[in-house]
């Protein structure tokens, strides 16, 4: 009898993994400027993550996943960015906008240290996922003799981002990028829980990444500044 | 077999218990050590004292519990962190006092935490824990007594709520976030107000210098009227005159026997 329920509880497992939650993902880019003026170098990139907003704030961990998934250049890592230059790019204190840019940059001790990182392309990335919906109920039990859950849940997330590139030497906003996924996850339960997630999050992710990477891996200009 | 009753009694009680604990939180954090900031010509002397460094909230909330929130140690390695990237010098006090002769401090600078906020995402129907801060940065002279100006500042900081996060660590993250805030109000703002701080410095030696003027005044009147007593004492005050009479003092007539 263990070992029959050993097996069902694996093979949903198996299921729910080769199953996964279907997800939807639209990428747009926009460029504002026709090539860049310098092919990225190594570590010549920063991402950070906006967060200014009231509702919402961009997730640390998706801004590490872009970064991570980003393979032309290493990319300097958010906080070590932020921590260098503390206290200019703190929610209160970073430029909004590049019209910000020329205010900050003129700040000689700032222009040194950016200069000093060796940083070109600073990345703006703006969003959050959220939950849009959800639906169902699940009821678990724990008795002396054993437990287990019935039930069923779905619930759908809606990622939505944005990411602007900035090229900090001219002070010029290079382009935009937008990653929009949705999905719907369930999680049907007979004694153990099957959860089949609709991975939107990491969609949203890889989407951008790639299209980050046409995009610094795109012509550049013959007058390199 | 005993033992499955005791514990299920016992997994009772600690359930209907929940509400009772108390959450207690260290913020424990490490700020950037050299900030980009205007380095001023000013050397100063930091009174971080016991209520400061020692400062740690506590707050009961409905149905969550009570907290404990320790920010003492943090905000002590803020203005550690920060301070010396804005100041030419820096030296610390535990109290507020006159500076020893062989000080070099111009001023000293005493922040003074006035209040501590936080919120819980079963406070406020949302994502985020968010900590509120405001301080003021009370800025004397060497004397320790005259006021030169008083900086409001204040710091916010919120972190997600994470479905594997702890209550604690976000609370404390949070935290950390509103000191870097706040921090870097400050030293961007402070050099940028150089001009009115030394002003305020003007006009609190000003006060000074009248409070001290005023302050002689009174004493020379005092004495005056204290040698005008005394020689009208001496041609008219009879002995039954007690010496420490104040010089006002209605003085019993000479001759009051009828």
């Amino acid at each position: 009898m263990k070992t029959f329920r050993c097996t069902r509880g694996l093979s949903l497992l198996a299921l729910a993994l080769a199953l996964g939650g279907c997800v939807s993902a639209t990428i747009e880019e926009v460029r504002t400027a026709p090539a860049l003026l310098e092919a990225p170098q190594e570590g010549s990139i920063v991402i950070l993550g906006r967060r200014h907003n009231n509702g919402y704030e961009t997730e640390s961990n998706f801004v590490d996943c872009v970064g991570k998934s980003l393979r032309s250049s290493a990319v300097l890592p958010e906080q070590a960015f932020i921590d260098s230059l503390y206290p200019w790019f703190e929610p209160r204190t970073a430029p909004l906008d590049t019209a910000d840019l020329p205010a900050l940059l003129a700040n000689e001790a700032v222009a040194k240290r950016i200069e000093g990182l060796g940083v070109r392309y600073m990345i703006w990335v703006d969003g959050a996922t959220n939950t849009t919906d959800q639906a169902g109920s699940m009821t678990c039990t724990i008795s002396p003799g054993g437990g287990g859950c019935f039930g069923f849940v779905t619930w759908a997330r809606d990622s939505s981002y944005e990411a602007t590139v900035w090229d900090l030497k001219t002070q010029q906003t290079l382009g935009r990028i937008s990653s929009d996924a949705n999905g719907t996850s369930y999680m049907p339960a007979m004694i153990v829980p099957v959860p089949i997630i609709a991975r939107v999050q990491a969609q949203a992710c890889s989407g951008l990444a790639d299209q980050l990477e046409t995009f610094l891996s795109g012509p550049v200009t013959e007058n390199a500044g | 077999m005993a033992l499955r009753p005791a514990a299920l009694a016992s997994l009772c009680l600690s359930l209907l218990l929940g509400g009772c604990t108390t959450t207690a939180v260290t913020v424990e954090a490490t700020f950037p050590e050299r900030p980009v900031v205007e380095h001023l010509p000013l050397e100063v002397a930091v009174v971080f004292d016991e209520a400061f460094q020692s400062y740690t909230l506590s707050e009961s909330i409905p149905q969550r519990g009570d907290w404990e929130i320790d920010l003492g140690a943090a905000q002590v390695a803020l203005f550690r962190a920060m301070l010396p990237a804005l100041f030419s010098a820096v030296t610390e006090r535990d109290v507020l006092a006159p500076e020893p002769e062989d000080s070099t401090a111009d001023l000293l600078l005493r922040p003074q935490l006035q209040d501590m906020q936080f919120s819980i995402p079963y406070q406020t129907r949302s994502n985020f824990f968010e900590v509120w801060l405001k301080y003021e940065i009370e800025l004397y002279e060497r004397d320790g007594q005259a006021l030169v100006a008083r900086y409001p500042l204040t710091g916010y900081g919120r972190t997600r709520d994470g479905f594997l996060d702890s209550a604690q660590v976000a609370i404390e993250q949070a935290a950390v976030t509103a000191l870097r805030d706040a921090g870097a109000f400050f030293a961007i703002e402070f050099p940028r107000n150089q001009d009115s701080l030394e002003a305020a410095r003007v006009q609190a030696q000003q006060r000074q210098a009248e409070k001290a003027r005023a302050e002689a005044e009174a004493e020379a009147q005092a004495e005056a009227a204290a040698e005008e007593a005394a020689d009208n004492g001496g041609e008219d005050a009879t002995a039954d005159v007690p010496t420490d009479a104040p010089a006002d003092a209605p003085q019993s007539p000479r001759e009051e026997t009828p």
